[in-house]
């Protein structure tokens, strides 16, 4: 679109007119006439939906498709006529001659100029559009009840399944994509299930203290004779039976068993004092000593299969200070278990004394270690747990008032209280339970309601549009810029009405991108949008790349949470993402890259790379692995990536009946370069082959895993040289980051998609005019993520709401 | 759950001698079924993805004399026990002039148990057969229909760049035309799904039907108010969630009702594609021999699908498969790519001819095995990968459905009588289930010869 010198800003009618007149004529042509039908006849492979051969149909199912929506198909007008048409079509095929060339590039400008530069399509109020309920993704979902009750489900333990998130336009979180099914509702119901009892049966931590003094006399006085009970025959250890009188058990510490609910580390403390003894054989019929001021030896048993033994050092022949033992177990398992705490080595029989002696006056078990428990903040839990017996009513009704707001986000009605009240805690009060089994009633209810598995945002009849109310601004901007609920702060603003108003929300979103839980901006936004998950579940041919271990994957992912952590957190540049002089690494992956080694051991250090191919997103070796086949790079899905995530211009998928291999026999004497022109053959193919194969082929230095080559797949030197389809010349992966970084597709799609993460909306439905508004406030900023995220929350399309149209959804539910 | 370092095949080869019901200890042990004269019938339907090698499938005769083929012979030992049943076309998820492009296997796999055209812009397939079994005898167990696969319901970057429906590609089971079955794909979880409750006292489980359905109660209350409160679009979300929670509470009272079924300590799962594979058969055995329930679908991963890495579980010329299935069926003639998917379909047969010894190995007490009480159907979304094109689908139709089904032959079907469709309504028929029109060709006639 180089010139548009002197292009007409006009109305729709007289786009319209200039299409009809002008355009249609050339591009209508019957089959075989070089227009459009040629290739894009209805019924083959790449027919466009949206072109018809009445003029004025095929004007108005462009301008319905999205004037200016460039990724999503049916593809828009301008898509069509500047992208493909001029610059590209035909392909293969014989290039449209000069004089007709001019005629629809001469539209194309006229087009622009009247949408972009001087926009008279875009001077009413934008429409905020229908958000349909949003459904918590699977992260919301989790965040929300570990903001409420502190319980981690993302423990590998948790065993926490929910049903998987659709995924659509590179979000899991699009209303519209959201099936539900009996299969979800029945997950919803399992977990409700599963948390409420492990946030209240089992989570609370165990802190059992025992006094022990009445025990201490059995633990020196001799008893019978016994063996056996899976104690050691042998205390001494000389090899040969003990045969003298044996008393080795103190205590059960409980009338029955300790119950462990979640297993973990757990610890035994015990205040313990010893009596030292010598040990005196029997040796020609006296007995001598053969050791001299012995210690007794305390065994405690932590059910039936793990103990430990300690010394519990005293004085000779009288009882030494009182010391305390903290003896930790590792991996105790759930269930009930024997505490008991004993001496091993006192002996008392006619051959052998050992008269060694043990007090202990008091122990405790405390257990499972903080971080092994499924609640990591029991204090949550607790404060629904006030009412000691559920006898008091205003408690009850509290608790339960407590449960409901702090789940559902909102102020839960009386009658709702009431209701939960009546159905549920007298329900388990009759049946004879207790009040932690109804409040666990409640927290199960509350989690499979609606008003928490949804973000609920009502109609408004009467006010088609209108601005949202505190609290469901408050959960929009706590979900898009925290991935989570709101919190205190967030929601005293909601209701006190301040974050209504523009300079107040502003000061909030200040206070929201600085606070440590935006960096679910990184952790879900970003690593949805780059496709960075699919490092997680990353599978490469273990022959060729056997060096891809768990270890692998995560330093690469590590490297590019760091990167965009560290343009988001300092407010830099978005484009800065794309080339940055420094980049992360720890000792192995910079082993791995061939960089020097930092020295830092499995701590990732942010080092200085700007003389080497390191640095920024194509220089990152997740990006390489993740857009490679399992057993060689792949130019073209490297290519594909970039138009996708990065320009919002996904090329289509081949056609059904392509040959996408470019490893058949009969191209084996060929170097890759010359396979992938077999891509430029069919003029199928061709259209979009020539975007990907150049982008792709630049980064052929980078092998699948991301390191530097200079030898490609096939044994060829590595050439990255190519030519864009608009003849701009690249000579390596640089060019395209400097191209990369001029391109306003960029800016377009970075704000499309985090509004689409944002409003949860099939990004075709939201107004193209706000967009545009959104991404000029923010490219004429400084252009970080942060400022991004500002000008989307604070445009009316974040702000207000637009009841169900008539019809709108009539395409997703069949109706009517 | 208590967990054993034990074979699995031990734990399962027990538990026939530890189903009780608790109510007469007496008579322990039991089958959960056993007031009934005789086992009911079981309905299975088993997807494996991007089709077969035609080539190397098809039997060259037809009739009981007919000789296996490469592919069929890793079923050679249950030859008496299953047909193969060749010419069938669904074609309502065939491509039409005017579809939009690149969504064939959306457009197959959508269509597979539904029999509709599938288009890109509408979100619509049809309520799938193993559904409409699941109407009719559904109540009967616990769990209406089981939604088992091995890879989870969407999966991410599938439907990046692809303009279609993620779900039509995930899903072969659907509850109504736009609704999608979610799938089970975790075996551990399935296990506690299916029988972490049944170790309760006859008391405690009344206790905890009563709570459970004051939960669902209070919840379809939270759903009414709010559905009155939204646009049309939204309330047609939440009609749904009050279905789902209305089959909740009729499963909960059929599970509290329902007669135990004890299946011994949680087995060991192991880890890895195959231990996994494996262990979703087991529980889907377990579950028709418990009669958990008695209709199921099952899905070997999913067509179309170039981003579920390598298929590095399936051997050829003793190496590990660098390659994605999808990618490989588009093979263009090329032999080397014709033998790697030959070793998947090898791998397929294999795994589906030990289900088979599964369900033979389960004695149903009255001298039957289950697979002789079942109704097991075998198929994939494309006749031949390379063609993307529902047309003469590899089939094989196995058990006896009780007596009912045709067995031990090979029947091929030609235009005009090789409807898809129509073998569908004789397994219905053969399952007892009468139903309308089915599909988008609105289907009426069970395909002849399918059944005895």
């Amino acid at each position: 679109m180089a010139e548009c010198d002197g292009a007409a800003v006009l109305d729709r009618a007289g786009l319209e007119a200039r299409y009809r007149d002008d355009v249609h004529p050339l591009l209508a042509r019957p089959i075989g006439e070089g227009g459009c039908a040629d290739c894009h006849a209805p019924g083959t492979s790449h027919d466009l939906i949206v072109w018809r051969e009445d003029p004025t149909r095929t004007f108005e199912a462009m301008w319905s498709a999205g004037l200016l929506d460039t990724a999503a198909p049916p593809k828009s007008m301008l898509a069509v006529l500047a992208v493909d048409a001029v610059p590209r079509m035909p392909l293969g095929r014989e290039a449209w001659p000069e004089d007709e060339r001019a005629v629809i590039a001469s539209f194309a400008c006229d087009l622009e100029a009247s949408m972009l530069v001087a926009p008279p399509l875009c001077d009413g109020p934008p429409d905020p559009g229908h958000v349909p309920l949003r459904r918590l993704s699977s992260a919301q979902y989790l965040a929300t009840v570990a903001d409420a009750l502190g319980y981690d489900a993302t423990r590998p333990d948790a065993e926490l399944v929910l049903a998987p998130d659709e995924i659509a336009f590179g979000f899991d979180s699009v209303a519209v994509a959201q099936r539900l099914s009996t299969g979800h509702v029945e997950r919803y119901a399992e977990a409700a299930e599963k948390i409420a009892n492990d946030t209240l049966f089992v989570a609370e931590p165990l802190g059992l203290a025992f006094e022990a003094e009445s025990l201490d006399a059995w633990l020196y006085s001799g008893g019978p004779p016994r063996t056996g009970h899976g104690w050691p025959a042998d205390t001494d250890g000389d090899g040969a039976a003990d045969v003298y009188h044996f008393q080795r058990i103190i205590s059960y510490v409980t009338p029955g068993l300790v119950e462990v609910k979640y297993p973990g580390r757990y610890e035994v403390t015990i205040r313990a004092q010893g009596y030292n003894a010598d040990q005196r054989v029997l040796q020609d019929g006296e007995l001598v000593v053969t050791e001299e001021d012995v210690p007794p030896e305390m065994r405690v048993d932590f059910g039936s299969s793990l103990f430990q033994v300690v010394e519990v050092p005293g004085e000779f022949h009288e009882f030494g200070a009182w010391q305390e033992f903290t003896i930790v177990f590792e991996d105790v398992p759930a269930g009930p278990h024997e505490i008991r705490v004993g001496l091993t080595n006192m002996g008392y029989g006619p051959n052998r004394q050992r008269d060694v002696r043990l007090r202990v006056d008091h122990f405790r078990i405390d257990g499972p270690a903080a971080d092994q428990l499924p609640v990591t903040d029991w204090a949550r839990v607790e404060r629904y747990l006030v009412c000691a017996d559920g006898s008091d009513p205003a408690c009850n009704t509290l608790a339960v008032e407590n449960v409901l707001a702090t789940l559902w986000r909102r102020v839960p009605t009386t009658e709702e209280v009431a209701r939960y009240e009546t159905q549920l805690l007298d329900t388990v009060f009759d049946d004879g339970g207790t009040f932690r089994e109804a409040i666990a009633l409640v927290l199960e209810a509350a989690l499979l309601s609606p008003s928490f598995v949804y973000r609920v945002e009502l109609e408004s009849p009467g006010a088609p549009v209108r601005a949202l109310t505190g609290h469901e601004l408050a959960t929009r901007l706590s979900y898009f810029v925290w991935g989570g609920p709101p919190d205190a702060t967030l929601l005293a603003k909601a209701a006190d009405g301040s974050l209504l108003e523009d300079e107040s929300l502003g000061l909030e979103l200040d206070r929201m991108i600085a606070h440590e839980r935006a960096a679910a901006l990184v952790d879900d936004f970003g690593a949805q949008w780059l496709g960075l998950k699919r490092l997680d579940t990353l599978m490469l041919s273990a022959e060729v790349f056997p060096e891809l271990d768990d270890a692998l994957r995560a330093d690469l992912a590590t490297e590019l949470r760091s990167l965009l952590d560290d343009v988001v957190r300092d407010g830099r540049d978005l484009r800065d993402l794309l080339d940055t002089d420094t980049t992360w690494v720890n000792d192995r992956l910079a082993a791995h890259y061939g960089l020097p080694i930092p020295g830092s051991g499995e701590a990732f250090v942010e080092v200085d790379v700007a003389d080497q191919p390191r640095g920024g997103l194509l220089e990152s070796g997740g990006i390489h692995a993740i857009t490679s086949h399992p057993d060689r790079t792949s130019p073209t899905l490297r290519g594909r990536w970039i138009l996708e995530n990065l320009l919002c211009q996904p090329p289509a998928e081949p056609p059904a009946d392509a040959d996408t291999n470019i490893q058949r026999p009969d191209l084996a004497d060929l170097t890759l370069r010359e396979r992938l022109e077999q891509h430029r053959v069919d003029p199928a193919c061709a259209s979009c082959h020539a975007m990907m194969d150049p982008l792709g082929m630049s980064m052929e230095h980078f092998d699948a895993l991301g390191r530097w080559r200079t030898t490609d797949d096939f044994g060829d030197t590595v050439d990255p040289s190519s030519e864009m389809p608009d003849g701009t010349a690249v000579r390596g992966h640089e060019d395209v980051l400097t191209w990369l970084k001029t391109q306003p597709a960029f800016d377009r799609c970075v704000t499309k998609k985090l509004a689409t993460y944002a409003l949860g909306r099939d990004p075709r439905t939201i107004d193209a005019c706000a967009l545009d508004a959104i991404r000029d406030t923010w490219t004429q900023g400084d252009r970080s993520l942060a400022s991004l995220v500002k000008a989307i929350a604070m445009s009316p399309v974040f702000r207000e709401r637009r009841d169900e149209a008539m019809g709108e959804y009539d395409h997703l539910t069949g109706g009517p | 759950m208590k967990r054993f370092e034990m074979n699995r095949r031990t734990v399962l080869r027990g538990l026939g001698a530890s189903l009780a019901l608790p109510f007469l200890p007496s008579l322990a042990p039991q089958k959960a079924w056993a007031q009934a004269a005789t086992p009911p019938k079981r309905l299975l339907y088993y997807y494996v993805p991007n089709g077969m090698l035609r080539d190397k499938w098809t039997p060259a005769e037809t009739g009981p004399g007919y000789a296996l083929t490469e592919l069929l012979e890793p079923l050679a030992r249950h030859k008496q026990d299953f047909t193969v049943v060749s010419g069938l076309d669904n074609a309502p998820g065939i491509r039409r002039d005017g579809d939009a492009g690149g969504g064939a296997h959306f457009q197959q796999t959508a269509s597979f148990l539904t029999f509709e055209h599938i288009e890109r812009d509408v979100f619509r397939a049809g309520k799938s057969v193993d559904q409409i079994a699941a109407d009719a005898v559904g109540d009967a167990t616990a769990y209406r229909s089981l939604v088992l696969g091995t890879s989870g319901g969407s999966s991410t970057g599938v439907c990046a760049g692809q303009d279609w429906p993620c779900a039509y590609l995930a899903h072969i089971s659907w509850a109504d035309a736009t609704t999608p079955m979610a799938k089970y794909g975790n075996p551990a979880s399935l296990f506690d799904v299916l029988f972490g409750a049944t170790n309760a006292s006859a008391e405690d489980r009344a206790k905890r039907l009563s709570r459970k359905q004051k939960v669902l109660d209070v919840v379809r209350t939270d759903v009414a108010q709010l559905s009155s409160r939204l646009g049309t679009y939204d309330r047609h979300k939440l009609d749904r969630y009050v279905t789902a929670v209305n089959e909740l509470e009729d499963r909960v009272i059929r599970l509290s009702n329902a007669p135990m079924c004890d299946p011994g300590d949680e087995p060991n799962w192991g880890s890895g594609y195959i231990a996994r594979h494996e262990a979703m058969l087991d529980m889907l055995v377990l579950a028709f021999e418990c009669d958990v329930t008695r209709i199921a679908t099952f899905m070997t991963e999913q067509g179309g699908n170039n981003n579920l890495g390598p298929y590095s579980w399936v051997t050829h010329q003793g190496q590990a498969l660098t390659e994605a299935f999808h990618p490989l069926s588009h093979h263009s003639g090329d032999p080397d790519k014709i033998a790697k998917i030959a070793a998947i379909c090898r791998w397929e047969m294999d795994v589906f001819a030990g289900l088979l010894d599964r369900m033979k190995a389960v004695d149903e007490g009255d001298g039957t095995t289950l697979l002789d009480n079942s109704i097991v159907f075998f198929s994939s979304e494309a006749g031949e990968g390379n063609d993307h094109s529902p047309t003469d689908l590899p089939i094989v139709v196995a058990g006896g459905g009780q007596g009912t089904l045709v067995k031990g032959t090979h029947l091929a079907y030609s235009a005009p009588n090789n409807i898809y469709a129509d073998l569908h309504l004789a397994l219905l028929g053969a399952f007892g289930v009468s139903t309308g029109p089915i599909g988008d060709e609105q289907r009426t006639t069970p395909l002849p010869g399918i059944t005895v």
